[in-house]
Parts: C-alpha cells; sequence; structure tokens
C-alpha cells in the first residue's frame, strides 16, 4: 500500500467514523434558526437605533442618570419619548395578500388559466397576472415580497413605501423593485424577458447582467438568454409598441430597429449608454463596450471561462472552446473549464455543447462535486427538452451521489413532478412524502403537500 | 441558470444577493452550504464535539461579511475559509480549556464516532490525537484535501494561501501525519488490514459523500 492508499485509508476511516449528516428534519430546524437569526440582523440595527435615542435623551437630560443624579420629571418626558419611539420603530407587520381570478390558487402557487387573475397585498400593491401565466409568491414579509414569475406576464403596480423591498423572479433574472409600475413577461420556452418600466425605477439582475442593469421609467428591457444579449429601448418606442406585444407569447418577438437606440437623456443609466445592437449594451459597465465584447482584448491576459461566464460572456468561451477545437477542451481541458463551457453553452441554449461538456465533466472528474452536479444539471436539460423519464434516471444518479449535495432539494422536487408527468399522482405521492420528510420547507412541498392528499 | 429561488441558482448571483442583503438568499446559501460546512466542521473538530452552534457561527460570520467577497465566483472557497476559521477557534478554545484544566483532558469523554466496532473506534481515536498533535492548518488541510476531496485551487482559496504555497503545505502534513500514525500501533494495524477485513459499509453509520 503506497502513501496515497493509506492517507485515502484515514481519510476513509475520519468519513466513516464521523458522518457529518443530519436527518431532513434537523437540518430544517437548523435552517430555520439560522434564518431567523439572519432576519433578526434588521432588528438589531433597529436597537441600535433606539439606543442611538436614549444616548441623545440622555444628553438632552431626558433619560434617566445613574443613581444620585436621577431627575424623575426628566425620566419620564424620557419613558414617553421612548415609548414613542418604540411604537416608531416596532418591527411592521408582514404583508398579506389575496388571489382573485384564480380559484386554484394554493400555497403561493398562482395559474392564471383563462381570466386575468390578481394579487392584492395589504400596503396596496397589486400584481395582474395575464391569462395563461403563472406565478409563485415565494416569500412575503413586513417590507416586500419575492415573486417567482414561472411563465407568461405580469403587471405590477408596487406601492411606495419607505425601506420597500419587492421581486420578481423570472428564469435567471431579477427585477428588483421600490415603488414602481412595471409589466415583466417571461418566456420560458426561448428564455426571453422582457421588462416594461411606466414609472419608478427597478434594477434588473442576472446572467446577461450580473452587476443588475437600472432602468427608468418609460424604458424597456428585452433579454435574449439564446442570444446571449439584453437590450435597453426609449420609453416612446416602447410605448409604441407595447400594444402589439403584450402577450406573453410575444415576448420573443423582434424588435424594431428604433427599439435599440438609446436616446441622449439617459447617460445615467449603465445599460441604455452602450451603443446600439451590441450584447454589451446590458453588459456591466466594466466590459468592454465595444459588440465584440465577447473576443478577449488581444494578447492581453484573458480572463478564465469562469469570470468570463461570471460576466455573462458566454459567446466567448463558447467561440474560444470551438476555436481550440471542441473535442480537445472535452477530453484535455482542465474542470475548471470544463464546467465554465458547460454553463455558457446552457446560458446560451446550446444544448448540445452542454450536453458535451457535462457528459465530459461526469466521465473525466467522476468524484468531485462538479462531476455529481452534471448529472443534476444533465436531467435538468432532458426534463426541460421534454423527457422527464430520461430525466428522472439522471435525478436519481445525482441523488444516490449527492444525498447531501447542493441540489439534493431540487433533484428531488423535480423528480416529484417528471414522475407524477409520466407515472400519474398515485406514482409520484411516495416520491412527495419523501420530498416532505427531507425538505418540509423546500420550494417543491407546496406541489408536493397536494400530490400526499388523498 | 442563476434562478435565485431555485437551489440551481449559480454561486455568482447568490454571492451579490446575499451580499445585497436579499431576502431569498440566506436559505438558499444554508441550503447549498450546510452539508459542507457541517462535514467540513465534523471532521476537523473530531469525535464527540457538537457542531451545530459552530455551523450557525459560520454561517452568521458570512452574512456578516458577505459584501467584502471580491470575487462572487469564490463564494464556496470564501464559506469553506469561515468554516476552517471557526473550526480553528474552537480548537484554540479547546487547548486553552486543556491548559487551564476545566476537564482532565480538554475532551469530550465520548469519542469514536459511529465506529461500531472496537479496532475501529481505537483508530478513529488515536487518528485524532495524532491531528491534535500536529497545527491547525496541516489538520485543516488534511481534513479539506483527504476527507472533503477539495481540489487544490480551492482550497488555496479557502486559506488564503498561493497554489505553491497551499501544495508545500500539504505535503508536509501529510508526511507528518502519515508518519505519525504508522508509528502509531493501532492505526499501523488499521493502516495493514486488507481492505475486506474492514467493517462493510453497512456497520457504519455513515450517509454521507464520498468524493474519491
Amino acid at each position: 500500500m503506497n502513501e496515497a492508499e493509506k492517507l485515502s485509508r484515514l481519510a476513509d476511516l475520519a468519513r466513516e467514523g464521523l458522518p457529518a449528516d443530519v436527518d431532513a428534519a434537523h437540518d430544517a430546524a437548523e435552517r430555520a434558526r439560522f434564518v431567523d437569526a439572519v432576519s433578526r440582523g434588521a432588528a438589531r440595527r433597529r436597537e441600535g437605533d433606539l439606543g442611538r435615542v436614549a444616548s441623545w435623551l440622555r444628553s438632552l437630560g431626558l433619560w434617566p442618570l445613574p443613581a444620585g443624579r436621577a431627575r424623575w420629571g426628566f425620566a419620564l418626558a424620557g419613558a414617553a419619548a421612548l415609548a414613542l419611539a418604540l411604537v416608531a420603530l416596532w418591527p411592521s407587520r408582514r404583508l398579506d395578500y389575496a388571489v382573485e381570478g384564480a380559484p386554484g390558487a394554493a400555497g403561493g402557487y398562482i395559474a392564471a388559466a383563462g381570466e386575468e387573475a390578481r394579487l392584492r397585498f395589504t400596503d396596496g400593491t397589486t400584481v395582474a397576472l395575464s391569462p395563461g401565466s403563472a406565478l409563485r409568491v415565494a416569500e412575503v414579509d413586513a417590507v416586500g415580497a419575492r415573486m417567482l414569475l414561472e411563465d407568461g406576464r405580469a403587471s405590477l403596480r408596487v406601492t411606495p413605501r419607505p425601506k420597500a423591498r419587492w421581486s420578481v423572479e423570472a428564469g435567471p433574472f431579477a427585477v428588483l423593485v421600490t415603488g414602481t409600475a412595471f409589466d415583466v413577461s417571461w418566456t420560458r420556452g426561448d428564455g426571453t424577458l422582457r421588462v416594461d418600466l411606466h414609472e419608478g425605477s427597478v434594477t434588473v439582475r442576472g446572467p446577461l447582467a450580473p452587476d443588475g442593469l437600472p432602468l427608468r421609467a418609460g424604458q424597456r428591457l428585452v433579454a435574449r438568454m439564446r442570444e446571449g444579449d439584453v437590450k435597453i429601448s426609449r420609453g416612446d418606442a416602447a410605448s409604441a409598441a407595447g400594444p402589439a406585444q403584450q402577450g406573453p407569447s410575444s415576448a420573443g418577438a423582434a424588435l424594431p430597429g428604433g427599439d435599440r437606440n438609446t436616446g441622449p437623456g439617459d447617460e445615467g443609466d449603465a445599460g441604455a449608454a452602450r451603443p446600439e445592437g451590441s450584447r454589451a449594451e446590458g453588459a456591466p459597465a466594466g466590459l468592454p463596450p465595444d459588440g465584440s465584447a465577447a473576443a478577449p482584448d488581444g494578447a492581453a491576459a484573458a480572463p478564465s471561462w469562469a469570470k468570463r461566464v461570471a460576466a455573462g460572456d458566454f459567446r466567448s468561451v463558447l467561440a474560444e472552446a470551438e476555436q481550440r477545437g471542441l473535442g480537445g477542451v472535452l477530453d484535455h481541458g482542465p474542470l475548471d473549464d470544463l464546467v465554465a463551457l458547460a454553463d455558457a453553452a446552457r446560458y446560451a441554449r446550446r444544448g448540445d455543447v452542454a450536453q458535451r461538456a457535462l457528459t465530459a465533466t461526469r466521465k473525466r472528474f467522476p468524484g468531485t462535486s462538479h462531476g455529481k452536479a452534471a448529472a443534476f444539471l444533465l436531467g435538468r436539460m432532458v426534463d426541460d427538452g421534454g423527457s422527464p423519464g430520461a430525466a428522472v434516471a439522471w435525478y436519481d444518479a445525482y441523488l444516490a451521489e449527492s444525498p447531501g449535495g447542493p441540489f439534493a432539494a431540487e433533484a428531488l422536487g423535480r423528480k416529484m413532478v417528471a414522475v407524477e408527468r409520466t407515472g400519474g399522482r398515485s406514482a409520484a405521492r411516495p416520491v412527495a412524502e419523501l420530498y416532505l420528510k427531507r425538505h418540509p420547507r423546500g420550494a417543491h412541498a407546496p406541489v408536493a403537500r397536494d400530490l400526499v392528499k388523498p | 441558470m442563476q434562478a435565485l429561488p431555485l437551489s440551481a441558482t449559480d454561486d455568482v448571483a447568490l454571492a451579490r444577493a446575499a451580499a445585497q442583503g436579499h431576502p431569498g438568499a440566506a436559505p438558499v446559501v444554508w441550503q447549498r452550504f450546510a452539508p459542507l460546512v457541517r462535514r467540513i466542521l465534523t471532521r476537523t473538530l473530531g469525535p464527540g464535539d457538537e457542531v451545530d452552534d459552530h455551523v450557525q457561527d459560520t454561517f452568521l460570520r458570512f452574512f456578516r461579511v458577505a459584501k467584502d467577497l471580491r470575487d462572487p465566483s469564490l463564494l464556496s472557497s470564501f464559506i469553506i475559509g469561515i468554516a476552517v476559521r471557526v473550526a480553528r477557534a474552537e480548537l484554540r478554545r479547546r487547548r486553552l480549556r486543556r491548559w487551564l484544566q476545566l476537564s482532565p483532558s480538554g475532551e469530550l469523554p465520548d469519542v469514536g464516532g459511529a465506529q461500531q466496532d472496537p479496532q475501529g473506534r481505537a483508530a478513529l481515536t488515536r487518528l485524532y490525537d495524532i491531528l491534535d498533535k500536529v497545527d491547525d492548518r496541516s489538520r485543516a488541510l488534511f481534513v479539506l484535501r483527504f476527507i472533503e476531496g477539495l481540489e487544490l485551487t480551492e482550497i488555496a482559496d479557502a486559506l488564503g494561501c498561493s497554489l505553491a504555497t497551499t501544495k508545500r503545505h500539504l505535503a508536509r502534513a501529510s508526511h507528518r501525519i502519515l508518519t505519525a500514525a504508522q508509528r502509531d500501533p493501532a492505526l499501523s494495524a488499521y493502516l495493514t488490514k486488507a481492505p475486506q477485513a474492514l467493517d462493510p459499509p453497512g456497520s457504519l453509520a455513515c450517509g454521507g459523500e464520498h468524493d474519491e
């Protein structure tokens, strides 16, 4: 036995002797404890504000001083001020909402079947969901909500309030809002996001704009994952084009040429200030402004593929891989490059390349976390491609290799949905029960609960 | 894809969301990294130590400093680095307790982890006795590389060292640990035992991932 084998034996000893898995209930409790602690961070900041108020009152003689110097009249006034401060600083109540026009809405999932559905939040914010669209309310707190637009179009009117925080996530994009009115549509089929901003401002973040693109009132943003580009158009063009392109199915329609132009008054907008027509329009300010953002700058040290993917520059990664020879990259490239290539191909909707890169990752680096994750990603690809049966096999492979892996909850949830599609509710019920046991607060929990109902 | 609400969100988007205080970031960060952090802490600290609070500490520290993460693509290494610092702080506290003789050995009495057979329990105890005698960095390197199977680049990023330094330290640490293990009767016997003579997987309460 050589040294490596002995070290491996010692490592096995530690792994087997010290299992680190915890049951799902324990993990859920610990996660809840952590999320609660993070959310209490804001409350602590409020306590900090209160402390500053107390200090200020003390400096004015309105706060009880140490024994021997107490001035009770002022102390009472201080107490009254404290009560006022407490009222002012007391945490707001969690928002609530009601759904109209979608009788089957459950567990935060709202599907507008034949007519428009509408969500009304207690702060006055409304969300109108176009027919054929589906949206999930993932989280609601005192300052806003986080919603996932799964497909279709939603029109939001967010009531402006201090510290309001709303977001609509569509595919890989997130639209972050404070107080505004806008329409957002997401066509999952071709990966097109469209945001029409009527009032206020929003920031759109996603793989094509990792640093976020601010939008101003009257602007339209169209991001096409397949082409890997983002365009921000002028407000009047957006308004003119609006009615003809309102439906979800038109989200991927070609824009008029004028859409690509940006008005001179938009200099403050990082995305809109770019020249027309290039994907760099939507790229973060740090990227080259020309249309060849994909190409490395001459002989200067080019950023790694991983960094380029992180910057949304998928095309250059794909182009360079093809220039080097795809086969060679897949057979001999380092793990980091394979992973970046798979990501770039997935984001750019080059399913063929993504599949080859993921398969190569699994074949060449089977024991690594990336090799294991590739099983999940392959499953998701074939799932989205309309082969749920094949996807289940990949999800099972991932779950067998990485029962506690980062995609475990998602893999099991997707498996549940895929099994339901292929084998019906009765076949999916055991998977749903397992999902609820392992991930009682997971994203698929509402669906699982529905499936386990008799 | 980088859809934030999904566990499939990529690390870059997740790191940015955490830095910006996005309300959905905390559960996703937990879901993605808690198993890894728990394994690292469990196996760095060794048998007999409850790691729940250390896991919490790791993630709370992360959220306090998430805005300082300069390269969001290094989110995983960043969190691993915090976990290692949490573990090393606990090891220092243990040494202090031992020095103050708050317990005879500074260790908890129930060691041996999930190993069912006496020889395995003894070997595990001896392994962590050896790890107690090496410096904390060597201990962390051994855990990250050999037990958790992390890439060298990831370890270097987590520990804030160059790749060359990491390799050098790792070579030194593995040599030191292996030499001590070979000199130890219990471990030496374990190392020379034929694989088929070891416990079958079913006899151990091990459900974790094996990266090798």
